[in-house]
């Protein structure tokens, strides 16, 4: 064995580790936003959903390999490494993201929230259709915490001259109070059961 | 290898809690019962431990430390003339028996002590006095040696957590994880043990325990000392869950570990009751750790306190106990520095309410309560650490700058004890209390770890098992919360239906094991105890 720095290279690799975490994050914008509970024992973990039903998962490891060749020059593999390291954590946010709306989609669907467009050009009124559906919370000033959109960036382009005529368009802006106000009230109600009766 | 660290270990151990326990272990291992032990009472006659074998002979042993030249001898020869000239003065044993006394020594004896002692015998046996026997360093040696068998590390990596345990710094804190994790590494958990190996397995353990512990008592780290004991003692139950019904043989040697665990805890109840500001070391350093110090042992004091009314025998200074807790009860002298610090604040509870304080006790479980519910509430950055975090973790983490938590942990949302305290407060029908305080409950959901089998509840980390998180019900009834909290079922751990005085250092021991099933069970019994 060549003289070797081992201690300290354990540690510059746990910060390197968190480094390619904050770099995977930074590819995926929505599962980076999630917080993470660390459970230091056990093979599964079960919560309840709100409406009553126990889920039981089992843990499942996710992994993405990466080979480089082990005798390049140093500055060589400087360059490969990078390369290599970006393209991981590139796919692992991927994955990260698709398993994502993987279980959004199975949440959806089982609890009757998913919404098909059928193939019809996007419209506002289809997401306030689908706010309609949900239960959205508010914060303490009251403002709703309305949940994330996400739309494919080919989309994006389409929609976007259009924001400023649908923020304009009074008819949909009455509509959105509408459903506002009628989340706020059932927002309310919902709150006014954390409460101990009896 | 092992045999020159047990040398190291015996020829640097003192008598008196030094050798003694692992000596008790050895004999008990023999299958001697041990009737009495100096350190535990006033008797003593020159007899420090006296013992009965399996053929009834009762043996009475005084232990000395050192090699025994003629000048020492001299010094103690009054003792030795006791040990054996005088009876027995004990219950169990018939006065006027006859007994085989023994000199026990971790060192040598020169030869003119040898021959005085030969001179003596004669005397003895001559007005029908048993001979005094010898048990000298290298029997010991043997007799420690033998005892460990194959329970000892074996692999490189088990010798290294082995060695790196038995010197550490013995003014820390005992690293517990590390301590499982030795104990489990020749444990046979998992595996099927046969009945004839049991007593042996207990005793090895207890005294390869003793080999590390006996470095932090001499330094009279008491919280270290008592800490190990109670994973030895909980490991120990892991091992006799399937042993239920031999429990005569594996008792003895669970018992002198239980008594070893007790008397660090007496220790540190001394210390504690004689430095009223709990001030260790330099105070100009020592200052920001009171609060947290104050808060591990009042949570041990009161503990003590509470163990020695379910084991039936009311802790002589119980009152100086509870006073010393009552006087800093109050959370903003305490720390609450994540859920790890529950069971302290259980404990506290738990003695002010046994004196009638009801009020008091359950203003301090609300006031808990409320710290893990708006720590944990929806909109904090990260929480409350879970009872997995011990205090120097995070103590350490801040003194580096780091954060103690992994990636983007958190434990918003969930709490590990705040059930626990609901139930208690629950129990003594405080309704209003926690109506007031139920909005921001609402949104910390219960959680709990459930080993897939019920008797890893002992281990420090299971491999199998779910970690639930549960919702409350939105309302909430307070029928079903107190039908639910005064539910009396014994859960099926030798810890509960057995010993359930251990109950409360388990907690105070491995905090992230205070489930609301086990804390309802104690304090239930403590229920029952004091309105009996």
């Amino acid at each position: 064995m060549l003289p070797d720095f081992f201690s300290l290279k354990q540690k510059l690799s746990q910060r390197f580790m968190r480094q390619l975490r904050e770099e995977i994050d930074r590819h995926a914008p929505l599962s980076g936003q999630m917080k993470t509970y660390v459970m230091p024992e056990g093979d599964s973990f079960s919560f309840q959903t709100v409406d009553g039903e126990i889920e039981k998962q089992e843990f499942k490891a996710m992994f993405q390999r990466i080979e480089v060749p082990a005798d390049l020059p140093p500055e060589d593999m400087r360059v490969k490494l990078r390369e290599k390291f970006g393209e991981m954590t590139e796919k692992v946010a991927h994955r990260l993201e698709a398993a994502l709306f993987d279980k959004v989609r199975e949440a959806t669907d089982k609890t009757g929230l998913a919404f098909n467009a059928r193939g019809k050009p996007f419209h506002p009124s289809m997401m306030l259709d689908m706010l309609e559906k949900m239960d959205v919370d508010f914060d303490r000033l009251g403002n709703p915490l309305l949940p994330t959109m996400v739309v494919h960036p080919d989309m994006m382009r389409a929609i976007a001259p259009r924001i400023a005529e649908w923020e304009s368009d009074p008819e949909l802006q009455k509509r959105r109070s509408a459903v506002i106000a009628k989340k706020r009230e059932e927002w309310l109600d919902r709150e006014a059961h954390r409460k101990l009766v009896g | 290898m092992i045999e020159r660290l047990i040398e190291n270990w015996l020829d640097n151990a003192n008598e008196r809690g030094g050798y003694e326990e692992a000596f008790c272990q050895a004999l008990a291992a023999r299958g001697y019962q041990i009737v009495h032990r100096s350190s535990h009472g006033q008797l003593e006659q020159g007899k420090d431990v006296i013992a009965i074998s399996q053929n009834g002979e009762i043996c009475a042993y005084q232990l000395k430390a050192g090699n025994l030249n003629q000048h020492r001898w001299r010094g103690i020869s009054g003792e030795i003339n006791d040990l054996v000239e005088s009876a027995i003065l004990h219950p169990n044993i018939h006065p006027g028996s006859r007994f085989k006394p023994y000199l026990v020594s971790n060192g040598e004896i020169t030869d003119p002590v040898r021959m005085d002692i030969i001179a003596k015998n004669l005397a003895w046996v001559a007005r029908d006095r048993e001979p005094l026997q010898l048990i000298l360093r290298g029997d010991l040696l043997k007799w420690f040696v033998d005892l460990q068998g194959r329970f000892l590390p074996t692999t490189p990596v088990d010798f290294q957590r082995f060695l790196t345990l038995y010197l550490a710094d013995k003014r820390d804190f005992l690293d517990k994880s590390a301590f499982c994790e030795f104990l489990e590494s020749f444990l046979p958990i998992d595996a099927s043990t046969p009945r004839a190996e049991i007593r042996r397995i207990f005793s090895a353990t207890a005294v390869l325990a003793n080999y590390i512990l006996s470095g932090h008592r001499s330094a009279g780290n008491h919280l270290a000392v008592a800490e190990g004991w109670t994973i030895v003692i909980v490991y120990l139950l892991r091992l006799a869950e399937p042993f239920r019904a031999y429990r005569r043989i594996w008792e003895p040697a669970l018992r002198l570990c239980i008594s070893a665990m007790e008397d660090a805890l007496q220790l540190l109840a001394d210390e504690a009751l004689s430095n009223k500001h709990l001030i260790e070391g330099d105070p100009s350093i020592d200052l920001p750790f009171i609060p947290t110090r104050r808060t591990i042992v009042l949570g041990r004091l009161a503990g003590l306190a509470i163990y020695r009314r379910i084991v039936g025998k009311q802790h002589p200074q119980e009152f100086e106990l509870f006073g010393r807790v009552l006087d800093d009860f109050d959370p903003r002298q305490l720390h609450f520095w994540g859920e790890g610090a529950s069971p302290c604040f259980l404990s506290m509870a738990l003695i002010v309410w046994c004196y009638g304080l009801e009020g008091r006790a359950c203003r301090m479980a609300g006031s808990v309560i409320k710290t893990i519910s708006q720590g944990n509430s929806r909109g904090e950055p990260a929480g409350l650490a879970d009872a997995y975090f011990e205090p120097q973790d995070l103590f350490q983490a801040q003194a580096a700058g780091e954060i103690p938590f992994g990636y983007r942990q958190s434990f918003v949302g969930r709490s590990q004890s705040i059930r626990t305290f609901i139930e208690f407060v629950t129990r003594r029908g405080r309704k209003r209390l926690l109506e007031q305080l139920w909005y921001e409950i609402s949104d910390v959901d219960p959680t709990e770890f459930v080993p897939t089998s019920a008797a890893d509840a002992y281990r420090w980390r299971c491999r199998k098992g779910d970690s639930q998180a549960r919702k409350w019900p939105r309302p909430q009834s307070w029928a079903a919360l107190l039908q639910q909290s005064t539910q009396r079922s014994t859960p099926p751990l030798l810890l509960c239906t057995h010993f359930p005085e251990l109950l409360i250092p388990f907690f105070l021991t491995f905090p992230h094991r205070m489930t609301p099933e086990l804390s309802r069970f104690l304090d239930i019994r403590i229920m029952d105890l004091v309105q009996s």
